[in-house]
């Protein structure tokens, strides 16, 4: 009986093996299968055998050499790269407009997600420079007259708090003013924020070079003293070591500046100068003069419930010295909650704004980059004429693409810190602008 | 060079002393990698294409002349012989070999065996 020939279907496997090979060796590999199949043994199970034999080493050994192929190509796609990159720089240099419309669109977009993320980081996620920032309270009075439930507290009321808290571990008042100095002969005012002796201990903050206000500044009779900020000790300063303990002439009197604030420090107004509230002065306030911002610290063991109901109890003793304040209740939040409460939902607005930008701006440069491509169908199939693969285009485009991207990109990066310069100067001063947005410290916070 | 390429797999080695020893075919080749290892390596077409094809990426191998297919038609066989290269892997991989079989042989190994 004539022997069966090899099934044509066993030719089928040499299909899995890269074309390289096919061509060099297929022939040769169908002939050892022949041989292979002429030596299998006998009957249905011989055959069976052979089968599974012949698909796992066809399979696995064309899967070995996909990978090196694969390996090979890749390799040689990326070498070949370096090489178009003259071609593209000419190409691009025939084509100004197209090349600053897409730059300047992806610049504008990058710059603008990037100056945006920075800002929200710094401002949403970023905790205040202060030691255990969760730690630190405001305290509110809720005032019936005018329906608030957030209002200032009176210096007088303060002060019975200051005395009477044990939940609070160091409490502060806070009071944003301005103050006019004489520089040049010439009056400038300038913000100040004027805040009770305790006001950086609250934080947690110590002074930069200097000293913090102590006891001596606590009441009317010690010295006129201010703590300035890092940018009044640059700008105004000269950032001069030995500023500290030179007077300004604010409003009328000379102020020694006895400290400056870390560069980093930060607050929810504006602070160019310190200056301290007196004890004295506050205590003997009216306790309807409502004027000031009480900040504290809790103590470890201490929930801001715990506060509230504490200076409640603290405020009900003083409401039956002075009945004008019987109606009166307090809240006592997490200084972290409050301060960005109320831009938290404009700022994620802004934030999916701008990344809709982002997409808008991309999607015109993919029709940009289409049209173009279009355009240049002839140069295109001319490459390909003379003998340039669809690897080799797929690269040029690709590569062009790329270029580009990167080049907006920093282009978009290095004009981030501008636009973000300009947001911070057109927020009003009671948002929060923090010192450590002012910078794009990080691609992260720009990739686009 | 030869040291980059030792220790050789059993079946790259056995396919370059084979082809060291004559040019030889691929079908061939089979055959006398069935006999030389009594068995013990029966490769697959695939596998025997793959390995060829790595011995002559790392030019131990080269196909030297090409002779006419059995039936009369298809591609014609190509003959592939070791290289002077792969003469050297051989040499070198021969030396390694050597070593161990001294080694094996002070530890009285063979006599055991």
């Amino acid at each position: 009986m004539p022997e069966r020939p090899l099934p044509r279907g066993y030719r089928a496997w040499i299909s899995l093996f890269p074309a390289g090979h096919r061509q060099e060796y297929g022939h040769e590999m169908v002939e050892a299968l022949e041989h292979r199949w002429h030596r299998r043994r006998m009957g249905r199970v011989g055959e069976l055998i052979f089968a599974m034999g012949t698909a796992a080493d066809m399979t696995w050994n064309a899967f070995l050499l996909r990978g090196t192929t694969i390996g090979r190509t890749t390799m040689r796609f990326w070498t070949g790269m370096g090489l178009e990159l003259r071609v593209i720089g000419r190409g691009l240099g025939r084509s100004p407009a197209f090349t600053f419309m897409v730059l300047g669109v992806l610049a504008v977009a990058v710059a603008a997600n990037a100056a945006v993320f920075s800002y929200v980081r710094g401002t949403l996620f970023d905790p205040p420079p202060y030691q255990e920032p969760h730690d630190v309270v405001i305290a509110w009075g809720s005032n019936p007259t005018n329906g608030q439930a957030r209002d200032v507290i009176s210096g007088s009321v303060y002060i019975d708090l200051a005395r009477a808290t044990r939940s609070l571990a160091s409490i502060a008042a806070v009071h944003g003013d301005e103050v006019v100095l004489i520089e040049d002969a010439r009056p400038v005012v300038v913000d100040a924020m004027e805040v009770t002796v305790d006001f950086l201990d609250v934080l947690g903050v110590e002074p930069f070079i200097g000293r913090n206000f102590g006891e001596v500044d606590r009441t009317s009779g010690g010295p006129a003293t201010a703590i300035a900020s890092y940018a009044f000790w640059r700008d105004r300063l000269d950032s001069d070591p030995d500023a500290v303990g030179s007077a300004l002439d604010m409003d009328g009197k000379p102020t020694t500046i006895i400290g400056v604030l870390p560069e980093e420090f930060r607050f929810y107004a504006p602070v160019t100068l310190l200056v301290p509230l007196r004890d004295d002065l506050l205590a003997a306030e009216d306790r309807t003069h409502f004027h000031y911002n009480v900040l504290g610290r809790l103590r470890s063991d201490v929930t801001p419930s715990d506060a509230t109901f504490e200076v409640a109890r603290i405020l009900a003793t003083v409401a039956g010295e002075d009945p004008r304040l019987k109606n009166w209740t307090v809240l006592v939040e997490r200084m972290e909650q409050v301060s960005v409460e109320a831009v938290r939902p404009a700022l994620w607005v802004l934030s999916v704004a701008v990344t809709l930008v982002l997409l808008i701006a991309l999607v015109n440069l993919a029709t940009l980059f289409r049209i173009r491509t279009l355009d240049r169908m002839g140069e295109l199939s001319l490459r390909s004429a003379l003998g340039a693969g669809r690897g080799r285009v797929i690269r040029l485009l690709l590569a062009e693409a790329i270029i580009l991207s990167l080049m907006g990109g920093f282009a978009g990066v290095a004009l981030a810190p501008a636009l973000l310069g300009a947001l911070a100067g057109i927020t009003p001063a009671a948002i929060p602008i923090p010192e450590s947005a002012a910078v794009v410290t990080s691609l992260r916070a720009t990739s686009p | 060079m030869a040291n980059e390429d030792i220790p050789l797999k059993p079946a790259q080695h056995l396919i370059l002393l084979i082809l060291a020893e004559e040019p030889t075919y691929g079908v061939e080749l089979l055959e006398r990698l069935d006999a030389s290892s009594q068995g013990a390596i029966q490769l697959n077409a695939g596998s025997l294409y793959r390995v060829i094809a790595q011995l002559v990426h790392d030019d131990l191998i080269e196909p030297v002349s090409s002779t006419a297919a059995t039936r009369g038609i298809g591609a014609p066989r190509k003959l592939y012989a070791a290289t002077e290269a792969g003469r050297d892997v051989l040499r070198a991989e021969a030396v390694r070999q050597a070593k161990m079989l001294e080694m094996a042989r002070n530890l009285n190994l063979l006599e055991d065996a």
